[in-house]
C-alpha cells in the first residue's frame, strides 16, 4: 500500500508531509527541552543562583616563619592596594559625544564606567523605541551628568576615607590614563601595519576604508588593561582596607532622571569596580646582621687580637626563600592535589558556607602571592592563610560567613644567630673563605683552580645529633631579597657561583675521604674486617700497577706508605686517622659492589632527606641505590666507591646525617628543619655492632686529635704546623674526619661546537666533617663543611669547622671553660 | 455593503478557532512574562500595569482589531491589493536602507535600520512584507503549474529573494531566514516536485560555505559560538557565547515545574539575561514554569499550526491555501528559530517569538496571520470547485527533458 493509495490528495499529502516536518522539529524541541531542565536542569540551577550570591573575600596573612628560639625571621607587614576598574578609573577624564555612544561608534572597550551606564539605563528605559535621536541624546546626556557626578563624589569619599588628597587620586588617574592610551595607541598601530603588510604581502591591496575597518577592529578588541583594575592608592594601611571591603557590595540609589525606568533597576555600586588587593609586604628581620667575630681563633696569619664586626646580608635566605610577585599553575595544582591527598589538610582548608558548594578558603586569587624557594615554598600550604568569606543571597537578603584565619606560623629548628655566625665565618671578609697562600699543596696545578685571594663558596651544616634538628643550613654564596629583585637574571645565570642553589642540600657532591668512616663501620658490623686485624699501606693496591689506586701518602709523598709512617700495618682507627686509601680499597674489595652500595643506603642516599624543605632536597647517589634489584657495580666500582669517588655524591646534609647516625650508635634520626617531635620522624636502628662504631669513633678522634691525623693540624708556607681546633681550651672535645674529593669540572658547553666546552673551574672539594661535644661527653653537634674546588679538605675547610664550632661555645650550645656557658 | 463585503458563504470557521484561543493565551503569557523580564520585585497584582507589560497590553489590543479587521473582508479580495501593498513595502524596505533618511524618521537599533518612526510609533515593514510576501506569492502559484518544472522555480524565488535580501542588507538575518520555510512550503502545498526542491536544498547546504566570507563579523561570531558550544567545552562563555549560555542557563533552571515569580525576576536580573523581554522571552517562560510549562507553550503553537493546517484542508480555494501554508510556515519557522536558539540549537539570530515576545509590529503580524487564517477558514469554497493542487504523473507539463525535471 503506498501513500498515495492512502491518501489520494496529493495536496493532502503534502500537507501530511509538511506537518510531518513541523511535528519533527517540536519533538527536537522538546526533547532538548527535556535535556536542559531535566538531566541538566540542577546544575543550571546551580550555576543561575550563583549570580544571586555575592560575595566577599576578606583578607588574611601569611604565617610567620620563627627560628628555635621563637625569633621571626619572616612576617607580613599588611597593607591594601586601593584599585578601581579601568572604566571607573576615566570616567570624566574621557568623555565620547553623545551622538557617537547613541551611534554605537565608540567600542564598548573604550567607553568610560559612566557611557556605559547611561547608554544601557537609557536603553531600558520603556519607551526607547519610540524616541526621536534628538530626544535619545538629551537622555543620554542626563545620565551621563547623573552618573559622572555619581563618580567625582565617590573620589572625594575616597579621599576623605583614606586621608588622601583629592589631587593625588586625580592625579594617579590621570597618570594610568596616559600610560594605558598610549598602549592602546601602540597597540592599535602596530597590529593594524602587521595586519596590513600580511594583506600586502598575500597580494591585497586594501582600500582606506579597509585599512580603517582594520584599525577599527583593534580598537574595539582594545588591551587587557582596559578591562582591569588599576591601583589608584597603593599600600594603605590595614584598617582602611578592611573598612573598604563592606564597600565593595554597598549599592545606593540615584535620583534617576529617567521617570520610566523599571522598578528596581536605579541602584548602583557606591564604589563602582572598586578592587581591593592585599599588597601585605614579607619582612625578613634577621636578613642583614651584624656579627662579632674573636679574631684570636683564627689561624696564624690571619689571627690578631680583638673582633671584627661583619655585615652579613642575606641571612637565611636560602632557608627561607621569597614570594613571587604573583602565584603559578603550579601552585594551583599542587594544593588541589594536597587536598585530595590529605584529609587532615582538606578538613583545614575547605569549608562549606550557607548551601554554597566546599570551598578551599586559600584558594590562589588573583593578586595573589606564592612563595618560591625555600620554606616559603616547601611550607606555603601551611604559611597560607584562608581568606574569610561573606557571602550575601541577594534576593532572600541572607547573609553568611566565616572569619579569616592567618597562616599558620612554622617554627624552624635553625638558630638564625648560629646561621648568621657560620655565615659570617664563611664570608670571605674574614678570610676564610678566599684562597690563602697556605691553601696550595703540590697537587694544584690545574689553571682552572681559583686564584690566590678569590673568594671560595662551600655549605655548612651544623647538626643536633640528639634531635636531628637542624641548627644552621649555610651556603654561599647566598643573596638577599633585594639582590633576588633587583638581579634576578643575573644570579640565574651564574654558572661558577650559582647563588641561588642551596648547595647543602641541593648541590652533588662526591664524599671524597670522608665516605670511609662509613665504610669502616659497615665492614666492621658485617664482619668483612675483624677488630684487631690490619691492611698493609702498599702504596698502590696493584701490586704491578703503582700508576693506578695509589695511596694519597704514596703519590704526594715519593712512594711513601702509612706502613712506613706507623711503623706498622694500620689498624682500623689508624686507617681513618691516616685516611689510607689501600686500607679502604682493599675494605671495598671485600664489601664488593653490593656491600658498598648497602653501606651507602643505609645511611640515606638514594631516599630524600624530607627536611621540611620539599623537593629541593636533592638524594644522590648511584640510581640503583633505589633499587634492590640492581647492582652493577663491579669490584673496580667498589674499590673507588670506598674512598668516596667513583660513581657516587651526596649532599653536605646526608654527611652530617651520616656521621651523627655514628655518633647515635647506629640510630638514624632523619635531620629535620621543621621543629617537630622526634617520634613523627620514623627513627630507624641500623643495627650497626657496638665495636664497629667505638673502633670508628675513636679513629675521627684520633685523626683530629693525633698528630698523625689528616684532620690534626694546618702546615703554613713557613713551615710551622697549628692545629685546625684551639677549641680544646674551651673544654671541648671534637672527632673529625678531612675529604679531599676529585670533583667533575664545571663546563659551558660551547654553542654548536662539537668540542667540549669552556672550563670554569676544575679541582678538589674540600671536606671536613667533625662531631664536637663538651668535654668528656659523647658527639653531641655534628658539622660538614665542604668548600667548591678548594682543594685540601683540612686546609681549607678544616678553620672553618673550627670556627662552627667556636660559634657553638660562644652561643651555650657548647660548653665554654674559658668564658662560661651563655 | 458589508454582506458584499464579506460575502454570503461565511461560516463559523472552526478550524481556525483552536489557533485564536491559543494565540489568546500565547499572548497573556506573553505579558506575564514580559512582566518578569522587566521588573525585579513582584508586583502588587498579577502584572505590572505600567511600562511594558501595559504596552504589550495595548498592542495585543491593537493586533486583535487588526485581526478582527482582516476577517471582515472576502479573502479572495485581498488578492487585488497583493501587488501593491508588495510593492508599499519594497519602498518602505528600500527606503530604510537610505542612509540619508533623518535619524528621527529611520533609527538604527541594535545596529539594523528595520525601524520606521512616525508620531512616536514604531514600525518595522520587514513584518508586514512577509504577509505581503505570502500573499503575492499565493496569488502567484494559484493557477499556475510551471512550478512543477525546475526552471519554473524561478518565478517564486525572485517573488521572495527581493525582500529577503532587502531585509538581510538592513541587515536582520532572523525576520529574512523565514522567507525561505514559507516559499519551501508554499512550493511543496502547491504541487512543486519534491527532487527539485531537495536538489535546491542540498545545493545550497553544499554552497553556503562559500557565503560564510560574506557574512558580517558578529554573524560569523554566532556560528563560531555554536560550534563551540557544540564541542562542549563551555568556550566563549564571556564573550561571543554569552548569550547562549545566559538562555541555556536560565531555561534549564527551571527544571521541571519552574520556579517562584520572584526567583524567575532575581535570576533573569542577576544573571544579565540579554534582551529577556523581546527574542529571549522563552527563557523567561521556560524558568518560570519549568519543563512544563515551556511544553505547554510549544503545545500552544503546535495548536496553532494545527489549526492552520487544518485550515488549509478545508479551504478548497487555491490562494487560500497557499496563505495559510504560508503564514504557517513563517510562524513555525519563528518558533523553531526562536525557541532554537534559546535552547542551544541554532546560533543566536535576532527574532522574535510569535505572541510572547514585547513589540507592536511582532504582535499585530502574528494577528494579522491568525486573522488571515480565521477569514479563510470562515469562507470554505462551495461545491462545484476546481481542485487545486492534484497533479499526477501524466499531467507532466512540457519543457526541457532534464534529468532532474521528470516526475
Amino acid at each position: 500500500m503506498t501513500i498515495a493509495s492512502l491518501i489520494p490528495s496529493m495536496f493532502l499529502r503534502r500537507l501530511t508531509l509538511l506537518m510531518a516536518i513541523a511535528s519533527a522539529v517540536m519533538a527536537v524541541l522538546g526533547l532538548q527541552l527535556f535535556r536542559l531542565t531535566v538531566l541538566q536542569g540542577a546544575e543550571f540551577r546551580a550555576q543561575a543562583e550563583r549570580k544571586l550570591v555575592n560575595t566577599i573575600w576578606l583578607p588574611t596573612q601569611r604565617g610567620q616563619i620563627k627560628d628555635r628560639n621563637g625569633r621571626i625571621l619572616a612576617r607580613d607587614k599588611a597593607s591594601f592596594d586601593i584599585a578601581f576598574r579601568y572604566d571607573v578609573v576615566v570616567t570624566g577624564l574621557v568623555r565620547h559625544t553623545p551622538e557617537r555612544l547613541l551611534r554605537g561608534r565608540v567600542p564598548r572597550i573604550s567607553r568610560t564606567w559612566a557611557e556605559k551606564q547611561a547608554i544601557d539605563s537609557a536603553r531600558r528605559r520603556a519607551d526607547w523605541a519610540n524616541l526621536n535621536d534628538r530626544r535619545r541624546i538629551q537622555i543620554i546626556v542626563a545620565y551621563l551628568a547623573l552618573f559622572e557626578s555619581h563618580i567625582d563624589r565617590m573620589w572625594d569619599a575616597l579621599a576623605a576615607q583614606t586621608g588622601a588628597e583629592r589631587d593625588t587620586i586625580d592625579g594617579a588617574r590621570n597618570t594610568i590614563r596616559t600610560r594605558i592610551e598610549r598602549r592602546v595607541a601602540t597597540y592599535v598601530k602596530s597590529n593594524t601595519a602587521a595586519e596590513i603588510k600580511k594583506n600586502q604581502a598575500n597580494g591585497r591591496i586594501l582600500t582606506d576604508k579597509q585599512e580603517r575597518m582594520i584599525q577599527r577592529r583593534f580598537e574595539s578588541g582594545g588591551i587587557a588593561e582596559q578591562n582591569q583594575s588599576h591601583v589608584i592608592l597603593p599600600r594603605v594601611g590595614s584598617e582602611i582596607g578592611f573598612r573598604f571591603f563592606p564597600m565593595k557590595q554597598e549599592f545606593k540609589a540615584l535620583a534617576s532622571p529617567d521617570e520610566s525606568s523599571e522598578r528596581g533597576y536605579g541602584l548602583v555600586e557606591v564604589f563602582p569596580g572598586l578592587d581591593l588587593r592585599y599588597s601585605g609586604e614579607r619582612q625578613n628581620p634577621y636578613e642583614t646582621m651584624d656579627i662579632s667575630i674573636d679574631l684570636s681563633t683564627l689561624p696564624g696569619p690571619l689571627r690578631r687580637s680583638g673582633v671584627q664586626t661583619i655585615t652579613v646580608d642575606g641571612v637565611a635566605c636560602h632557608i627561607l626563600g621569597g614570594l613571587h610577585d604573583t602565584f603559578y599553575d603550579t601552585d594551583v595544582d599542587r594544593r588541589k592535589a594536597r587536598i585530595v591527598r590529605d584529609a587532615r589538610f582538606k578538613e583545614r582548608v575547605v569549608r562549606r558556607i550557607a548551601d554554597q558548594p566546599d570551598e578551599d578558603l586559600g584558594q590562589y586569587r588573583l593578586g595573589d602571592r606564592s612563595g618560591f624557594g625555600g620554606i616559603e615554598r616547601a611550607q606555603e600550604h601551611v604559611l597560607r592563610g584562608l581568606r574569610g568569606r561573606r557571602i550575601t543571597t541577594i534576593d532572600t537578603q541572607r547573609s553568611d560567613h566565616v572569619y579569616a584565619e592567618p597562616g599558620r606560623d612554622v617554627q624552624l629548628t635553625i638558630d638564625i644567630e648560629l646561621q648568621a655566625r657560620v655565615q659570617a665565618v664563611m664570608t670571605p671578609a674574614l678570610g676564610l673563605a678566599k684562597v690563602q697562600p697556605w691553601h696550595s699543596t703540590e697537587r694544584d696545578m690545574s689553571p682552572h683552580r681559583p686564584e690566590p685571594g678569590e673568594p671560595l663558596f662551600g655549605a655548612a651544616v651544623v647538626l643536633d645529633i640528639d634531635t636531628g634538628e637542624i641548627l644552621a643550613l649555610v651556603s654561599t654564596p647566598t643573596y638577599s631579597s633585594r639582590d633576588f629583585n633587583l638581579r634576578r637574571d643575573e644570579l640565574h645565570a651564574d654558572p661558577l657561583r650559582t647563588p641561588l642553589v642551596n648547595r647543602a642540600i641541593a648541590k652533588p657532591y662526591p664524599p671524597g675521604s670522608i665516605a670511609k668512616a662509613l665504610m669502616l663501620v659497615t665492614a666492621i658490623t658485617s664482619g668483612n674486617f675483624q677488630i684487631g686485624q690490619s691492611i698493609s699501606c702498599t702504596g698502590h693496591l696493584i701490586p704491578t700497577r703503582p700508576d693506578i689506586l695509589r695511596c694519597w701518602i704514596y703519590k704526594n709523598f715519593s712512594g711513601r706508605t702509612h706502613d712506613e709512617y706507623l711503623g706498622h700495618e694500620p689498624s682500623a682507627s689508624e686507617a681513618l686517622m691516616v685516611s689510607c686509601n689501600i686500607f679502604f680499597y682493599t675494605i671495598g674489595q671485600r664489601l664488593g659492589g653490593l656491600g658498598v652500595r648497602d653501606s651507602y643506603r643505609m645511611f640515606g642516599l638514594g631516599r630524600p632527606l624530607n627536611i621540611g624543605l620539599g623537593a629541593n632536597t636533592v638524594y644522590r647517589g648511584p640510581p640503583d641505590l633505589r633499587d634492590d634489584t640492581l647492582c652493577p657495580y663491579r669490584t673496580g666500582e667498589a674499590i673507588q666507591m670506598a674512598i668516596g669517588q667513583g660513581p657516587v655524591d651526596w649532599t653536605p646534609l646526608h654527611a652530617a646525617d651520616a656521621y651523627a647516625t655514628i655518633a647515635r650508635g647506629g640510630l638514624r634520626l632523619p635531620p629535620t628543619l621543621i621543629l617537630r617531635p622526634t617520634q613523627d620522624r620514623f627513627p630507624q636502628d641500623l643495627d650497626l655492632s657496638p665495636e664497629a662504631v667505638a673502633a670508628t669513633l675513636e679513629g675521627l678522634r684520633l685523626s683530629v686529635n693525633s698528630r698523625d691525623g689528616t684532620g690534626h693540624h694546618l702546615m703554613l708556607p713557613d713551615g710551622r704546623r697549628e692545629p685546625h681546633f684551639n677549641v680544646r681550651e674551651r673544654g671541648v672535645d671534637v672527632w673529625g674526619k678531612t675529604g679531599t674529593a676529585d670533583a667533575p669540572p664545571i663546563i659551558i658547553p660551547t654553542e654548536g661546537d662539537e668540542k667540549p666546552g669552556t672550563v670554569l673551574r676544575e679541582g678538589d672539594h674540600s671536606w671536613f666533617v667533625v662531631l664536637a661535644a663538651e668535654k668528656g661527653s659523647p658527639p653531641r653537634y655534628a658539622i660538614t663543611v665542604v668548600m667548591d674546588y678548594a682543594g685540601s679538605g683540612g686546609r681549607v675547610s678544616g678553620p672553618i669547622a673550627n670556627q662552627i664550632v667556636h660559634a657553638l661555645c660562644d652561643l651555650g650550645y657548647l660548653k665554654d671553660n674559658t668564658r662560661g656557658a651563655r | 455593503m458589508l454582506r458584499s463585503l464579506m460575502g454570503k458563504e461565511v461560516s463559523l470557521g472552526r478550524a481556525a478557532w483552536p489557533a485564536v484561543f491559543a494565540s489568546i493565551i500565547l499572548s497573556l503569557i506573553g505579558i506575564y512574562a514580559i512582566d518578569l523580564s522587566t521588573a525585579i520585585s513582584p508586583p502588587d497584582g498579577l502584572v505590572t500595569m505600567s511600562g511594558r507589560p501595559l504596552k504589550q497590553m495595548i498592542y495585543l489590543l491593537v493586533g486583535m482589531s487588526a485581526a478582527a479587521v482582516i476577517v471582515l473582508p472576502r479573502y479572495r479580495l485581498i488578492r487585488f491589493v497583493a501587488w501593491p501593498l508588495m510593492l508599499v513595502m519594497l519602498a518602505l524596505l528600500v527606503f530604510v536602507l537610505i542612509p540619508s533618511v533623518p535619524g528621527w524618521l529611520v533609527s538604527p537599533q541594535n545596529g539594523a535600520r528595520s525601524w520606521i518612526t512616525v508620531g512616536g510609533i514604531n514600525f518595522q515593514p520587514s513584518e508586514i512584507t512577509k504577509i505581503a510576501c505570502v500573499i503575492v506569492l499565493a496569488k502567484y502559484l494559484r493557477f499556475r503549474r510551471n512550478h512543477r518544472r525546475f526552471w519554473g522555480l524561478i518565478g517564486p524565488t525572485i517573488i521572495v529573494a527581493v525582500p529577503a535580501g532587502l531585509i538581510v542588507l538592513q541587515p536582520d538575518l532572523g525576520t529574512a531566514a523565514l522567507f525561505g520555510p514559507a516559499l519551501f512550503a508554499m512550493l511543496i502545498a502547491a504541487g512543486a516536485k519534491l527532487r527539485h526542491l531537495v536538489l535546491i536544498v542540498v545545493a545550497a547546504v553544499l554552497l553556503a560555505p562559500a557565503g560564510y566570507p560574506m557574512l558580517l563579523e558578529h554573524q560569523k561570531d554566532r556560528i563560531r559560538g555554536i560550534a563551540m558550544a557544540w564541542r562542549g567545552r563551555g568556550e566563549g562563555a564571556h564573550d561571543i557565547n554569552f548569550q547562549r549560555y545566559a538562555a541555556e542557563r536560565i531555561t534549564g533552571a527551571g527544571g521541571i515545574v519552574g520556579l517562584s515569580d520572584a526567583k524567575t525576576r532575581s535570576l533573569i536580573f542577576h544573571n544579565k539575561l540579554p534582551e529577556p523581554h523581546t527574542d529571549m522571552i522563552f527563557a523567561v517562560v521556560a524558568n518560570r514554569f519549568g519543563l512544563l510549562g515551556g511544553l505547554a507553550v510549544l503545545g500552544l503553537y503546535g495548536i496553532w499550526i494545527a489549526s492552520a493546517f487544518a485550515t488549509a484542508v478545508v479551504t478548497k480555494d487555491a490562494f487560500g491555501r497557499l496563505i495559510v501554508v504560508g503564514c504557517a510556515a513563517i510562524f513555525t519557522a519563528q518558533v523553531v528559530i526562536n525557541v532554537g536558539m534559546i535552547i542551544g540549537l541554532v546560533p543566536i539570530i535576532g527574532i522574535t517569538l510569535p505572541f510572547l515576545s514585547f513589540g507592536g509590529s511582532s504582535m499585530v503580524t502574528v494577528w494579522l496571520m491568525t486573522g488571515l487564517m480565521l477569514n479563510i477558514a470562515m469562507r470554505p469554497t462551495r461545491s462545484p470547485f476546481r481542485p487545486s493542487f492534484e497533479y499526477s504523473d501524466d499531467d507532466e507539463p512540457t519543457g526541457p527533458d532534464l534529468w532532474f525535471s521528470r516526475a
